[in-house]
């Protein structure tokens, strides 16, 4: 009678703790470690390196003289304002802090452009090219990024 | 229904190792992309300091610049790497609840 009582106690405890436990893994049966995946973004960043792009292809046309900084002025500000809108989007998702740094480089290699374009008010062939270069592998990664989280 | 702790722990195994199998080879494949990009670029960079195309200070501006670039594309294994892990644990907690599920 004992043994009995002992053994219906134990599963008792058993059917007891596997409830508990299935409770606990229902209620937080996911683990999310990166945001949830946003087409849009990958779009916007797909859509700023086609301008980037577009901008040191046009500077490619002209020559050293012809590419002064008011010139190339609105462009900047155009894109600067775009990778600030994207960092926007970035920032208000949760668990996206790779991707906010990632945005936030950018930005600073941007600014850094502008500024030195500003003070010298001339852009030579071999800057193009490498700042071009850059920038495309920038948002390759930008865009890996929120490709994965899908 | 009895619950066979082990027999569940082998399907965990088995469902997180197939939810990411077709995808962790992206890791090893970009972190290639990285540095054979990177070896390009740095390839160019010093052809054009030869040539007189930088000056010193341009060329160690263009270095650190790099930096920023490559700095953008690791985080992006960091990305990977925390997706797959996402991926594969959820797989294998998905497992185990329903394993639970069917014996309560």
């Amino acid at each position: 009678m004992k043994t009995n009582y002992v053994f219906t106690n134990t599963l008792s405890k058993q059917f007891y703790l596997l409830v508990l436990l299935s409770s606990f893994l229902i209620s937080s049966c996911t683990v999310q470690y990166v945001a949830q995946y946003d087409e849009t973004v990958k779009n916007e960043i797909i859509r700023i390196a086609g301008e980037v792009d577009k901008f040191f292809i046009e500077q490619l046309e002209m020559t050293e003289n012809e590419r002064t900084y008011l010139y190339a002025k609105e462009k900047y500000l155009m894109i600067e304002v775009d990778l600030n809108s994207l960092l926007t989007k970035n920032e208000i998702r949760a668990l996206n802090n790779q991707s906010i740094k990632q945005n936030e480089l950018a930005l600073k290699l941007w600014l850094d452009d502008k500024e030195q374009h500003k003070k010298k008010d001339k852009v030579s062939d071999a800057i193009i090219n490498s700042h071009r270069s850059q920038f495309k592998r920038i948002f390759i990664a930008m865009a890996k990024g929120e490709e994965v989280k899908n | 229904m009895s619950f066979n702790i082990n027999e569940v722990l082998n399907n965990m195994k088995t469902a997180a190792f197939d939810a990411v199998k077709d995808d962790v080879h992206v890791i090893p494949d970009y972190i290639n992309e990285i540095f054979e990009g990177e070896k390009d670029a740095l390839k160019i960079l010093a052809e054009e300091r030869l040539a007189g195309n930088f000056t010193d200070e341009e060329f160690l501006h263009e270095l650190e610049r790099e930096k920023d670039v490559l700095e953008t594309q690791m985080l992006t294994i960091e990305i990977m790497t925390l997706a797959l892990a996402q991926k594969a644990i959820n797989a294998a907690m998905d497992v185990l609840i329903k394993a639970i599920s069917l014996v309560i």
